[in-house]
């Protein structure tokens, strides 16, 4: 397969993508205020942040969790840590509140520690909400099963 | 299906790509890198392609709307921004901002979903594996600095050392280019992913953990919330519950939100002045003090401030038209006017009304504000204010109108 020349369409793309990459770096050495070394060093600090903090963290705690949760609520957590991992990597620059500056009241008005809370906290009543719901609906439908099983004549 | 070209060229290029590269030695491949590292069976082809998907959907939004405003703001000759519909921009950067804030679960998804492949053994098979894992290197860096520089920015929060507008625009063609990259690279990847029908799944509950579906759906859900929790910065009635937006469209002096204060645009001294004079340059000089503004034909609109950070807020500003004071110093109705502050610096001290913004009814020059004198954080003496058009260049504490050189 690697042998097979690329399709034309691939060889479009790369070319278009090869294009804008160098555009925007060209852009990116040549602009006003944009400070390519300070550029450099934030994005390579956010890739090990990603990959070698954020990542291992993350399959971690998964695999934490399919080792210890029963597996009838498993994708529950699953769902409601993603949510709330998600949410609270959102909040953070505005509970840290780095961006406040006495002479503007209206920037960042709100207390987002208080607000990060509230808002995980109805994550998780939903995803409660859900589990339970899910779990009512089961025994319902076995019920219904046995019973019938037993009342009916057997296929 | 696609013929490729004969040999040639690209036959070279191809084999030269595809020549191997010396193996590392096998001991290397300890902890991640181990076949079998990762276990979960969740990821699949069809989870990346679909993520992939509505990634490169959210990126698209987050590029075009962002060369908007781009354009808006530093407009290339072939670029004209109407001044209606009056909400526009609202909408333009109201879905940058919040499709940016959705790019979080999802980026987060994907990078999950494809992280065994960061310990892929060898590291390299050859020049082209090399050079396709260096441009998606690009993609990831670009991708998590347009995201992460975009949600500092909302929260005014600049630690990274360069300015913001500049790197977040270059970046931009970044990313978007390394993602055309990426696309061409997995082509027949997609392809297969996106295949209908979809093989089947086993059961949720007796499998235990999430399936594809439920992953997708779960980070559907995550961008529902956020955008619950943040969206209520650009629709006010969503405010009360949008506890985590950087903005309430009703707190700030006058009960409207504000970007940049007297104090911090170091103008209070001269906004204060008694002998203020507005200075209106044409075949005809005008100079203006407060109270002959006052006295002119004043006129009352709502127009909302919309600022480039995403959030955005409705009020009642009182005025005099700036087409009247353009007409009465005999400026041309069809040349480029330029609107500059009292600020003594600053990027945004100027700005430009192209013809559809000040041949605009709507378009003021306030003195007042949801039925007081303008604030002084709001532009007193006087402010510009048009429609569909960002808050940066709604110039306030306004000093001089003139013909643009």
């Amino acid at each position: 397969m690697n042998e097979q020349p690329l399709p034309r369409a691939r060889w479009a793309l790369y070319a278009a993508g090869t294009g804008l990459v160098a555009y925007g770096a060209y852009g990116l050495l040549t602009a006003n205020r944009s400070a390519p070394l300070a550029w450099a060093r934030f994005a390579a600090l956010l890739v090990v942040a990603n990959d070698g903090v954020l990542a291992p963290l993350v399959v971690a705690t998964g695999a934490t969790i399919v080792r210890i949760m029963p597996g009838g609520s498993r994708a529950y957590v699953q769902s409601g840590l993603f949510i709330s991992g998600t949410l609270i990597l959102l909040a953070l620059p505005f509970v840290l509140g780095f961006g406040r500056t006495s002479d503007l009241q209206s920037a960042l008005p709100l207390d987002y520690g208080t607000g990060l809370l509230v808002t995980l906290a109805a994550v998780w009543l939903g995803i409660g909400a859900a589990a339970g719901g899910r779990h009512i609906a089961r025994r319902r439908r076995d019920g219904n099963a046995t019973s019938s099983a037993n009342d009916g004549p057997l296929p | 299906m696609v013929r490729g070209p004969g040999p040639g060229v690209t036959a070279r290029l191809s084999a030269l790509l595809h020549r191997p590269l010396p193996a590392p030695p096998p001991w290397l491949r300890r902890g991640p890198f181990a076949a079998g590292a990762f276990g979960s069976r969740l990821r699949s082809e069809r989870l990346s392609a679909w993520l992939g998907l509505w990634l490169g959907v959210a990126f698209g939004v987050c590029f075009v709307t962002g060369l908007i405003s781009h354009g808006i703001q530093d407009p290339p000759s072939w670029f004209s921004w109407p001044s209606r519909p009056v909400h526009l921009y609202q909408v333009t950067q109201g879905l940058h901002v919040a499709t940016g804030y959705a790019c979080i679960p999802l980026l987060l998804a994907k990078f999950w979903a494809i992280y065994p492949k960061l310990f892929t053994w060898p590291p390299a098979r050859d020049l082209g594996h090399a050079v396709s894992r260096a441009a998606l290197l690009v993609l990831v860096a670009s991708a998590l600095l347009q995201v992460v520089t975009g949600v500092m920015n909302t929260a005014r929060w600049y630690a990274f050392g360069f300015f913001f507008t500049v790197v977040h625009y270059w970046t931009a063609w970044i990313a978007i280019g390394a993602l055309l990259i990426h696309v061409g690279a997995q082509l027949a990847v997609i392809r297969r992913g996106l295949a209908r029908p979809a093989p089947p799944e086993p059961d949720p509950v007796t499998a235990g953990g999430l399936t594809r579906r439920g992953f997708l759906g779960t980070v559907g859900a995550a961008i529902g919330v956020i955008t619950v929790a943040t969206l209520g910065q650009t629709v006010a009635p969503l405010a009360p519950i949008s506890l985590l937006a950087p903005r309430r469209p009703d707190v700030g002096p006058q009960g409207l939100p504000v970007n940049r204060s007297a104090v911090g645009a170091g103008v209070v001294d001269a906004a204060r002045d008694p002998d203020y004079r507005l200075v209106v340059v044409g075949p005809r000089r005008l100079e203006m003090s407060l109270a002959d503004l006052a006295d002119l034909t004043a006129h009352t609109v709502d127009l909302p401030i919309t600022c480039v950070e995403g959030w955005s807020a409705m009020a009642t500003w009182s005025g005099v038209r700036v087409r009247d004071l353009l007409d009465a110093a005999g400026i041309d109705p069809d040349a480029d006017v330029q609107v500059t502050s009292l600020q003594p610096d600053g990027l945004y001290r100027r700005s430009t009304l192209a013809p559809p913004q000040h041949r605009d009814p709507l378009t003021l020059l306030a003195l007042g504000l949801n039925g007081a004198t303008l604030d002084l954080d709001h532009g007193y003496p006087c402010r510009l204010i048009a429609p569909n058009r960002p808050g940066v260049l709604q110039t306030k504490w306004v000093a001089r109108i003139e013909v643009s050189r």
